[in-house]
């Protein structure tokens, strides 16, 4: 899936970097190198959604990233 | 017991008054005032700015009253003479005041002004406010406590001098702990002498389950840091033994074949409780089945409910038979990160940084990014509020609770600040020394479903025409063929758990189960940890009860006893607004079924109350 959204870290248990998508929605970014993990970054995020996985931050169901280009 | 709200493991409704059995009214009056003093200390004020010496407080001011403390032998008249002077009505504290100058004035307008000048006064060693002191309830000495707002705000001071958790098992279903120095890890020195059982990594298949993150870290430090070690800071039941169990990767990600595994593992492994400070979105048969393995092995589940802020909880808080661990801030409002919802049971201090760091939960952990460096550092979090939940299972299964059922009644009863169950507040805010009070006392009976019943009695028979009434007013409730059968669908044989509670011993769970009103037996069908079933909450079984009694007529009043019993369950489930009933996908569902079925019921027993002549 591709996502367009806004990079923001969560301070919520030992912090969690997550996109924030154009239509309100918030991803936790998995396998994102440090390039994209910038504070307020505009991004447009390819990956694939992990339903099933669980994480400690909870902030939203995870995204695996593939392949990022800015926004 | 056996309340009709929207309890999802078949737990009672919180209580609104806990029968003291076991703590004298002094001993709760200090608890009042050290959990005021906890609950005031967080909202903005220092919370202590002085380090007391355990076994004394600072004394409260006792408005209008001085103490006035003159030199010793000081003779009576001197002492009428400085009273006239400025005032006041002073005399002697006790037979030794005309010795040691003590003595006591009241009924002063402005103390501290009163209080200045009486101190320039050459006959006066000193003058100060009348304090009042009380015991003040254990505190350990770990330096940062005084910065650990959540312990107070949850009643640890209390709860100590009661339970420290000794002897039971807590799995940390975590990220790992650094409970061993080996290769680049290390164990933080504020887990020194805390206690291990040998725990398992299930992310890389090793037995040295090390953190490699830090949250787990952090985590197991809320329930079991190592306390009054005179160093960082305190735990929650810190005589208990923590069980490592790595589930979550470097970045905190797990999958649900790790989690299940773990959850598995650590039971079958001798662990009470388990804390589970992770979830997802996804829901999974596989941890869902894990779960009622851990709870068919007398283990309790807690689970986090979610950092997402919206009105779901996350898995695996959601499955039945898991404890819902939502975060308040240190105000005891609940955070803007917590999700809430149908499955949330419980509210626990997981801190609110917007205004601080100091809002936040403070433990031992990793440095991020550094798994070999130590730090205390404020986390926030439903991760956060979790273990409070998990810390305070420990100790009531050290204070002698055997069963998950009981730790959970003693947590959702013993909750405090809530009128029951909602989806906002679950039952309340965790209260360990209110848990610990209720772990002791028999559950609550509900009588309002009976008084429910009662009223759409009476409304059923001024429906009726006379000619067609049973007996005269309520007569029709002194038959015990109907009454008994009515008692039963409200509010349960009650009495059968007290009896085996007295002769007996602890009860068992049919025993539990059949005390519990008609419609909350799904319990003994379908297993405990559901939401309320929507068959036993319906009209159902008064339905089908009414088959034999349209043929077999003395059978009727019995009949009808239970449809109105259940009508009256009903009618209260829907008026508490607070029902959880499984196969309902949504929520609003609930309302209209149970005011429908409750109007069914009711109509029955008019039907199979009508007095007909006999043909």
């Amino acid at each position: 899936m591709k996502v367009t959204g806004r990079v923001v870290f969560r301070d919520l248990g030992a912090g969690a970097w997550t996109l924030e998508s154009e239509d309100g929605r918030t991803y936790q970014l998995l396998g994102a190198g440090g390039d994209l993990l910038r504070e307020g970054a505009r991004v447009v995020v390819e990956g694939e959604l992990d339903a099933g996985a669980a994480t400690a931050a909870m902030v939203g169901p995870v995204l695996r990233v593939r392949r990022w280009q800015p926004a | 017991m056996g309340r009709p709200t929207g309890r999802k493991k078949g737990c009672p409704a919180k209580r609104a008054s806990f029968p003291e059995k076991h703590v004298s009214i002094g001993r709760l009056a200090v608890l009042v005032v050290c959990f005021t003093a906890g609950t005031l200390g967080c909202r903005g004020a220092p919370a202590h700015t002085k380090r007391t010496r355990a076994g004394e407080a600072d004394g409260a001011r006792v408005p209008g009253r001085i103490v006035v403390d003159f030199r010793d032998g000081t003779p009576a008249e001197v002492v009428a003479a400085r009273a006239a002077e400025w005032g006041i009505a002073l005399r002697f504290n006790s037979l030794v005041g005309p010795d040691d100058g003590v003595t006591l004035g009241e009924g002063v307008a402005d103390v501290d002004a009163l209080l200045a000048s009486i101190r320039g006064s050459p006959d006066v060693e000193a003058a100060e406010p009348l304090l009042t002191y009380q015991a003040q309830a254990w505190t350990p000495n770990d330096p940062d406590y005084s910065k650990q707002w959540n312990l107070r705000l949850i009643g640890m001071p209390d709860a100590w001098e009661v339970s420290r958790g000794k002897g039971v098992v807590v799995a940390v279903l975590d990220t790992g702990v650094a409970f061993e120095t080996r290769g680049p890890f290390v164990r933080v020195p504020d887990l020194k002498n805390v206690r291990f059982a040998p725990g398992y990594d299930f992310v890389h298949d090793t037995e040295h389950p090390n953190d490699d993150n830090g949250h787990g870290t952090h985590v197991a430090g809320t329930i079991a840091q190592a306390t009054n070690n005179g160093e960082g800071v305190a735990g929650i039941a810190f005589e208990a033994t923590l069980m490592p169990v790595k589930v979550l990767d470097a970045s905190g990600t797990g999958t649900s074949a790790d989690i299940a595994d773990g959850i598995r593992w650590s039971v079958d492994h001798g662990a009470r409780v388990l804390n589970l400070s992770l979830g997802g979105f996804g829901y999974s048969r596989v941890i869902e089945n894990a779960v009622a393995y851990a709870r068919s092995k007398g283990a309790v589940v807690v689970a986090a409910a979610g950092n997402h802020g919206a009105g779901t909880v996350a898995y695996p808080a959601a499955y039945g038979g898991v404890v819902g661990v939502g975060a308040v801030g240190p105000d005891g409002t609940r955070a803007p990160y917590s999700a809430w919802g149908d499955q949330l049971d419980l509210l626990a201090p997981g801190g609110d940084k917007r205004r601080g760091e100091e809002g936040g939960i403070l433990q031992a952990t990793l440095a991020r990014g550094s798994p070999g460096t130590p730090v205390y550092a404020s986390y926030q979090g439903t991760s956060m509020a979790t273990p409070h939940v998990a810390g305070v299972a420990a100790l009531l299964f050290a204070a002698g609770a055997r069963t998950p059922e009981q730790v959970e009644r003693a947590l959702y009863e013993g909750a405090s600040g809530s009128g029951g169950w909602s989806r906002e507040r679950g039952h309340g805010l965790l209260d360990a020394a209110g848990a610990l009070r209720a772990l002791g006392a028999a559950p609550r009976i509900d009588w309002q479903p009976l008084a429910a019943s009662a009223a759409i009695l009476i409304l059923l028979l001024l429906s009726l025409n006379p000619r067609y009434r049973p007996g005269g007013a309520l007569n029709v409730l002194l038959d015990p063929k109907l009454l008994l059968p009515l008692l039963l669908s409200s509010v349960g044989f009650f009495v059968v758990r007290i009896i085996w509670q007295k002769w007996v011993g602890t009860p068992t769970a049919v025993v539990e189960g059949l005390s519990l009103p008609l419609p909350d037996w799904e319990r003994i069908v379908f297993g405990r940890g559901r939401l309320a079933h929507p068959l036993f909450y319906s009209a159902l079984i008064p339905l089908l009860l009414a088959l034999p009694a349209m043929a077999w007529r003395s059978f009727r009043p019995v009949a009808a006893g239970i449809a109105l019993g259940f009508a009256g369950f009903l009618a209260y489930a829907a008026w508490t607004r607070a029902p959880g009933l499984s196969w309902l996908p949504f929520h609003f569902l609930a309302l209209p079924w149970l005011a429908g079925n409750a109007l069914v019921a009711a109509l029955l027993a008019r039907a199979l109350l009508i007095r007909r002549e006999k043909s």
